[in-house]
């Protein structure tokens, strides 16, 4: 999942890139809201999180901003400002969700990953199919009832696959939303992944689950209609 | 704790006691004075009656009784007759010879009149002298005779006493009536001053927004009411900026202690390679050391509010003092490419506070040197005039527009509500300049023109301060230094 980060505290734009990355989303990183609205409209975000007191321009105009174009990413407000009138203004503007700093990691992290889950009209933590099962809150993996252990990076691509799971899932699409610009390049890299991802996944005697759409893309289980 | 109303109300009684005791004498003096007036005429009128009854006859001088009992052995009034030898021609039979034998004598127009003590009771005597002539056909004879008649006074006396009770009686009723109708109207006067009482009682720190108003406040009360909504006006202003400023230390410390707090939570989630920690280590003490700033300024700025800082003055070289305090941010100025242009009137001696000037000039070579633009310029200039030495800190590449610039001396303000430098440009190093200035008996202005930011301290060549040099000779201004 893809997620941007716009925040102008350098110590804790590095800390939520960080951690962020470490659970294996896709993060991109901006410090005024000037470059955080160029970003949210040049790439397809699965969630944005925006501070409020930004230096250039202020969240609530970033926000404004990008309701007006029609971007329709969740945004998670991040902000100090923690009146009921501030979080009231924050939602009516178009944000999703609203955090208050300080805050816990774990807390941001779960918000970030009900907004991706809203995304994709997913409501329950529990993404099935078939035979396979993945706990998005404890990042578990099961097939047939078999823990499956996966890096962080297969683990997102496996997750965003079964967010989309029955439909096509084109390589530009898994590019853009599972893979950090800054640290891979080329896009065979989603083949790879999508090769580790095979070889964890369909063991002997256990079906296909991740099916080739030649030309086209990637589809995990039975494709949809 | 006194009563203005108990006050009132003794007062009012003690009044009417005092006015009414006063008449209440003068009533008693003037009854007093037409009874025993009245009594003292009667006794002359039955002396010259008595005397009347004395006739001489046959060469001997008699008296011949008076009629009617009332000279009897009961009677409360008796007379004695006698001549001047003392011998008694007539008395009443309750009297011995030797009673009423002494004392003054007046004439039958005006008796004397006097006090006496008869058989025990207090009487009143009027004594007479006259002339009894007898002029018969062989001889003239004159024989001076003296009459006394004397009453006892009991029943004026009764009289009297009784007109004092009834005086003294009606000054205490009346006392206090007039106290309690005092009381009363007293408690109806302060009505106002009770309503006003509990108004006052029910405000709170949550209801300084309220006025007493003048509307239904009596005359009086009109001075103390205005006072007071002047001072409550004054105490919503200090609390409305107390409650300000605390929401945004509080506000100002939450990102800091956010960006703390998601360091050490990413940081705990995994375990982690030894440098990874180091590093996660030396972020958190980067962020103590923002929030250690910003305590230290809100420190400073709380101690300078409760004037709890002076100037401890001594002599410096203005020039000297600005080039070493900008040692600290040269490298930052070079890694900018920021141009720095020294314009100094050198020497410029001084006297004053040269740990407080040198804050002040930190902050305003700090805000130059991270609010420039990169490779824009950096103008420090210095110049004298009239006893006051002006410092001037100017920097290309401002962003705000003229009428934001007095903003910049309100604490926490930011021209773009930038959180990027929380601890170090936190919005309070210019506030903490215009405190200190004032400290240091100056003043500090800012203006902004033509995109360029400009600061100027003013302060006395010599400052008033604990201690200070002494003066020595004020150098004129020198040409002007300009150095890259």
């Amino acid at each position: 999942m893809r997620i941007l980060v716009v925040e102008d505290y350098t110590p804790l734009r590095t800390a939520i890139t960080r951690g962020l990355t470490e659970e294996g989303f896709a993060v991109d990183a901006a410090g005024d809201g000037e470059e955080g609205e160029w970003y949210a409209t040049s790439n397809a975000y699965d969630a944005i999180i925006l501070d409020l007191m930004l230096p250039k321009r202020d969240g609530l105009s970033v926000l404004a901003n990008l309701r007006a174009r029609g971007c329709a990413t969740h945004v998670l407000v991040l902000t100090a400002r923690d009146g009921v009138d501030d979080r009231v203004d924050g939602l009516d503007r178009g944000a999703d969700d609203y955090l208050c700093k300080p805050f816990a990691f774990a807390e941001l992290l779960a918000r970030v990953r009900a907004l991706v889950r809203r995304t994709y009209q997913a409501k329950d933590p529990w993404l099935r199919c078939e035979d396979l099962e993945i706990d998005t809150a404890r990042r578990v993996v099961r097939r047939a009832g078999a823990a499956i252990e996966l890096t962080s990076r297969e683990y997102a691509l496996l997750e965003f696959l079964a967010l989309r799971a029955g439909q096509v899932v084109s390589r530009t699409d898994i590019w853009e939303h599972v893979y950090d610009f800054a640290s891979e390049n080329g896009s065979n890299v989603v083949d790879v992944y999508i090769g580790y991802l095979r070889r964890k996944l369909e063991r002997e005697g256990q079906s296909k689950l991740i099916h080739t759409r030649r030309g086209q893309g990637y589809v995990l289980g039975a494709e949809a209609g | 704790m006194s009563s203005l109303r108990r006050r009132a109300v003794a007062g009012a009684a003690l009044t009417a006691a005092a006015a009414l005791a006063v008449s209440g004498i003068a009533i008693h003096l003037t009854v007093r004075s037409v009874l025993t007036g009245g009594f003292d005429a009667d006794l002359a009128a039955r002396a010259r009656a008595l005397a009347g009854l004395v006739v001489v006859d046959s060469g001997h001088v008699e008296a011949l009784a008076p009629s009617g009992s009332e000279y009897g052995a009961e009677g409360d009034v008796v007379y004695r007759i006698a001549d001047l030898d003392g011998v008694v021609l007539a008395r009443s039979p309750a009297l011995s010879d030797r009673d009423l034998a002494s004392g003054d004598m007046g004439t039958l127009e005006s008796p004397a009149i006097r006090l006496d003590q008869l058989h025990g009771a207090a009487v009143r005597a009027a004594t007479a002298m006259w002339t009894v002539r007898h002029d018969g056909r062989a001889s003239r004879k004159e024989v001076r005779a003296v009459v006394t008649v004397a009453r006892r006074t009991e029943a004026l006396d009764t009289q009297l006493g009784r007109l004092a009770w009834l005086l003294s009686a009606v000054t205490a009723a009346v006392a206090v009536a007039c106290g309690l109708a005092m009381s009363a109207v007293i408690r109806q006067v302060l009505v106002p001053l009770d309503r006003l009482a509990k108004r006052i009682g029910a405000l709170d720190d949550r209801s300084l927004g309220k006025r007493l108003g003048l509307g239904a406040v009596p005359l009086e009360l009109v001075p103390v009411v205005g006072r007071l909504d002047n001072l409550l006006a004054r105490l919503e202003q200090a609390f409305t900026r107390e409650k300000v400023f605390s929401a945004a230390v509080a506000h100002e410390l939450r990102t800091p202690i956010a960006g703390l707090r998601a360091t050490i939570d990413v940081c705990q989630a995994r375990v982690r390679e030894p440098a990874e920690y180091q590093r996660a280590l030396a972020e958190c003490e980067g962020i103590c050391a923002q929030m250690q700033a910003m305590v230290e300024s809100l420190l400073l700025l709380a101690r300078l509010d409760t004037g709890q800082i002076h100037a401890r003055t001594e002599e410096l070289d203005l020039a000297d003092a600005l080039r070493a305090c900008w040692r600290a941010y040269d490298e930052a100025a070079r890694t900018r490419r920021l141009r720095v242009d020294w314009k100094l009137a050198e020497p410029l001696l001084m006297v004053t506070d040269p740990a407080l000037l040198r804050v002040v000039t930190a902050n305003l070579f700090d805000n130059a040197t991270s609010h420039a633009d990169e490779g824009g310029d950096i103008v420090i200039a210095t110049s004298s005039a009239d006893g006051i030495a002006t410092i001037r800190v100017a920097n290309s590449g401002c962003a705000l527009a003229p009428e934001q610039a007095g903003k910049v001396f309100d604490r926490f303000w930011r021209g773009d509500a930038s959180r990027g430098a929380t601890g170090r440009h936190c919005g309070l190093g210019l506030s903490l300049c215009q405190d200190l200035a004032t400290i240091l008996g100056g003043n500090i202005t800012a203006s902004v023109q033509g995109g360029r930011f400009s600061i100027e301290l003013s302060v006395p060549l010599r400052s008033g301060g604990i201690g200070g040099a002494a003066g020595k000779k004020t150098p004129g201004q020198a040409g002007p230094n300009s150095a890259t």
